[in-house]
């Protein structure tokens, strides 16, 4: 927060006072009997070490006889922009002139508006009262915050080349900042594009280099997987061999004594059939039932009485595994 | 510069602000979505990439252990390389077991076998021969137990005569496809 060097003009007398941190460090005073008095005054306090080192900020408070302000009623419900547009327009209407133009400013009372009687407090200084204390300020090096009526705090003063000079520097301000803005977003836009680019041809390089040695790896990687699938294939193979051997002596065990087989078919899914003669059939197909080799053995049609030889024996038909839909 | 000038200005820095605003930025954020799409899917690609090349050591330890398990299958496969090479050698084995175990060897075919399991594949041959029990037992405890391994796949018997007089030879017409592996090629991975 900067040093503050607070003017108070009234009835003739300038009083200083500069304050830093809300303490107060230094004041003066003097009598003032016009505008260039009090230019000159603002020149003089300006090139005070304790004031130019500190790059104070003047806010100043005038006064009467130099401030006339006036309480206007019955006025047009206006805002506070139009009423301050309206008392600067009819100046010469509402305060005295002495040929010279003023600098006014207006606001409404509160209490008056709530009591729907539309009062306003208007105030008017000479012009060059403001210009002086402007281009005391200026010349003195000093950054003017306010040029503010006694007791109005709320109203703010200021010279119409003043209002001018801050529209124009205000509309500067605003196209640089937009500007800038559309600058650094064209900019930024911009580094985007270049990092996005340097990226891709970054990754594109990286790609072409590791394209060779991750194809062969891949390669390597489906030959091995190919290898091990086929090992297990052939493993699995090595497994099964002997089956047609363990499923014929599994039949052949179970065959009791004069009974014997006329055909017998068997494939590597451990589906058969078998045909033949024994006495008991039935039985025979119980012994069958037991054995882990033979998967579901089952008599296919009924079993056949017949005599061979003088021996009685039923001709039979076994199919096994699992059966066919 | 005069008014007039300054509306020209204006205007006609309205026109190329316009311009650049609905045309140029919105063609240019297409084509920057459209790099930035490509950057993440190349990303995606290139970390793939180191990824699998990351898994080179493991996956020559897998090598490694592939190749011995390899050796270890040489025993069990046909000593061939080509189809016609395996077929002869199928043969060969069954009329080996046709002299050692009497067998009337009738016919021996070579069957189309397309089972593949690269780098190896099957070969098989249906045969048809005539003997007794006896002999077709020893035949198939010969097929399961000695290498190389042959994988029999059908097995069909017919006695010629049964129920004659036991004391009469037994016949027994055996139709049966025997099959093997064999090393399609003979470089390893």
């Amino acid at each position: 927060m900067r040093p503050q060097l607070s003017l108070h003009l009234e009835g003739g007398h300038l009083l200083a006072e500069l304050r830093s941190h809300r303490e107060l460090t230094w004041s003066a005073g003097c009598a003032v009997a016009g505008a260039d008095d009090l230019e000159s005054a603002i020149i003089e306090m300006g090139q005070l070490p304790a004031v130019h080192d500190a790059k104070a900020e003047i806010w100043i408070a005038i006064g009467e006889p130099v401030l006339q302000s006036r309480s206007l009623h019955d006025m047009p419900h206006l805002s506070t922009t139009d009423l301050r547009l309206l008392v600067g327009r009819h100046s010469d209407r509402y305060f005295r002139k002495n040929g010279v133009s003023l600098v006014t400013s207006a606001r409404w009372e509160q209490r008056a508006q709530r009591l729907r009687s539309w009062r306003a407090r208007a105030v008017a200084i000479e012009e060059p009262w403001v210009s002086a204390v402007e281009r005391g300020s200026e010349r003195a090096g000093l950054r003017l915050r306010s040029i503010q009526p006694v007791g109005q705090p709320q109203l703010i003063l200021q010279s119409s080349q003043s209002q001018a000079t801050q529209l124009v520097r205000h509309r500067r301000e605003c196209r640089r900042l937009a500007l800038a803005v559309l600058l650094a977003w064209l900019a930024a836009f911009a580094v985007l594009m270049l990092r996005q680019q340097s990226d891709l041809a970054w990754l594109q390089e990286e790609e072409a280099r590791l394209t060779e040695p991750a194809r062969a790896v891949s390669d390597a990687e489906r030959r091995m997987h190919e290898a091990s699938v086929a090992i297990a294939t052939v493993r699995q193979s090595a497994q099964r061999r002997g089956s047609a051997l363990r499923t014929l002596a599994s039949v052949l065990a179970a065959l009791p004594d004069s009974a014997y087989l006329t055909t017998f078919h068997w494939t590597a899914d451990g589906a058969g059939a078998m045909t033949g003669a024994a006495p008991d059939a039935a039985s025979m197909l119980a012994s069958m039932e037991g054995d882990a080799a033979l998967e579901g053995p089952r008599l296919d049609g009924a079993a056949v009485r017949d005599s061979v030889n003088g021996f009685v024996h039923q001709r039979f038909s076994i199919k096994f595994g699992r059966a066919r839909p | 510069m005069t008014e007039r000038e300054r509306r020209a200005v204006l205007w006609g820095s309205i026109m190329i602000l316009g311009i650049v605003g609905l045309r140029v930025l919105p063609g240019a954020m297409g084509r920057m979505r459209a790099r930035q799409a490509s950057v993440q899917t190349l990303a995606g690609v290139v970390g793939r990439m180191r990824r699998d090349l990351d898994a080179m050591d493991a996956l020559t330890d897998s090598v490694r252990l592939v190749r011995s398990e390899l050796v270890g299958l040489d025993s069990t496969l046909l000593d061939a390389h080509t189809e016609i090479g395996a077929n002869g050698e199928l043969s060969l084995r069954m009329r080996s077991f046709a002299d050692r175990f009497v067998l009337d060897m009738q016919r021996i075919v070579p069957i189309t076998d397309t089972t593949l399991a690269p780098p190896f594949r099957r070969a098989a041959l249906a045969a048809s021969f005539e003997c007794d029990s006896r002999g077709l037992l020893r035949m198939l405890r010969a097929a399961a137990t000695e290498p190389p391994v042959l994988d029999v796949t059908s097995l069909d018997i017919a006695a010629t005569d049964p129920g004659s007089d036991p004391s009469l030879p037994e016949v027994l017409r055996v139709e049966i496809v025997v099959g093997g592996w064999y090393l399609d090629k003979p470089e390893l991975p």
